[in-house]
């Protein structure tokens, strides 16, 4: 994925205006998960570590409400 | 006794019932004291709870609730009902309805394979969220329930589901060779035709613009020679 290269565009991975990332967000979510469903990490996706927590809490929310699977 | 009373009564600034009470023993003066104390207090944290809270104790949720599918469309809108009523009635305020219909899940829920998604967006005091989520569980036809703190200024976004984006992944693959084919060749059969057209209308156009052109130029000529000479 080309989001190694461009660090601006970590800004618009949030919920416009806020610092929160969306668990609704399911194509950015998808991104940072491997294929067999695992959270990416932080060494493959270079995503600031603020960030990288909220990818992971938004993944893992997206999980519980089975919009993204556990293992695929 | 009684002068210990009114000094008591004196400290704590005692309503005027109390007072002509003074004679009773002090024993079961202090009990109603208290009870009297207490009593409206109790009452005084519960109700307004309830009915009034002011503004600033409100924080923004969202509660996403995947409802069952196996009962029909008519009882799942009852379903949403009972939800916002649950929510109304911990002085949630709901300012934001979603209803994504049914969808497939990523896996399994109680050997389900769909379910109904709704999420609502509502103001609520912080106590009031424990409870909607305990009662939220009880409830058998919610599958799953995830209730989040939202920050102040989330307006709720629309997203592509995965859905759309399964079906369109596998499809490009075929469709630039399928489209190019045809593509390429219906275009390029109407721009030549076209093209031959242009390129007639362009030499005519041509030779009438040079004419202008020459005499634009000898004018231009012309004219700068006398602004050079002026």
């Amino acid at each position: 994925m080309s989001h190694k290269k461009d660090r601006k565009a970590y800004g618009d991975m949030c919920v416009p205006g806020t610092t929160y990332i969306d668990y609704k967000n399911l194509p950015l979510l998808r991104k940072y998960v491997s294929i067999h469903g695992r959270i990416k990490p932080r060494y493959y996706t270079n995503v600031p570590l603020v960030l990288q927590k909220r990818l992971a809490r938004g993944i893992k929310n997206a999980r519980h409400m089975a919009l993204l699977p556990f293992v695929k | 006794l009684l002068d210990s009373h009114r000094l008591y009564q004196g400290a704590f600034l005692l309503p005027d019932v109390a007072i002509e009470r003074a004679d009773v023993h002090l024993d079961t003066f202090i009990h109603r004291k208290v009870t009297q104390l207490t009593m409206p207090k109790a009452k005084t944290a519960t109700e307004p709870a309830k009915v009034e809270v002011p503004e600033e104790d409100l924080r923004k949720y969202e509660l996403m609730v995947l409802i069952d599918p196996d009962n029909s469309s008519v009882e799942y809108q009852k379903h949403l009902d009972e939800v916002k009523k649950l929510i109304e009635s911990h002085a949630g305020k709901i300012w934001h309805e979603e209803d994504w219909g049914k969808r497939e899940l990523a896996y399994t829920i109680k050997k389900k394979d769909y379910g109904y998604y709704a999420i609502f967006n509502f103001n609520a005091p912080g106590e009031a969220i424990q409870e909607i989520g305990a009662q939220l569980r009880i409830t058998s036809y919610v599958l799953r329930h995830l209730l989040v703190k939202v920050p102040d200024n989330y307006e709720p976004q629309q997203y592509e589901l995965d859905e759309v984006e399964e079906e369109a992944k596998p499809e490009p693959k075929a469709r630039p060779v399928r489209k190019a084919a045809p593509k390429k060749a219906a275009p390029a059969a109407k721009k030549a035709e076209p093209k031959k057209e242009e390129k007639a209308e362009k030499e005519a156009d041509s030779s009438e613009k040079k004419a202008k052109l020459d005499k634009k130029l000898d004018e231009l000529l012309s004219g700068d020679d006398d602004d050079l000479n002026l």
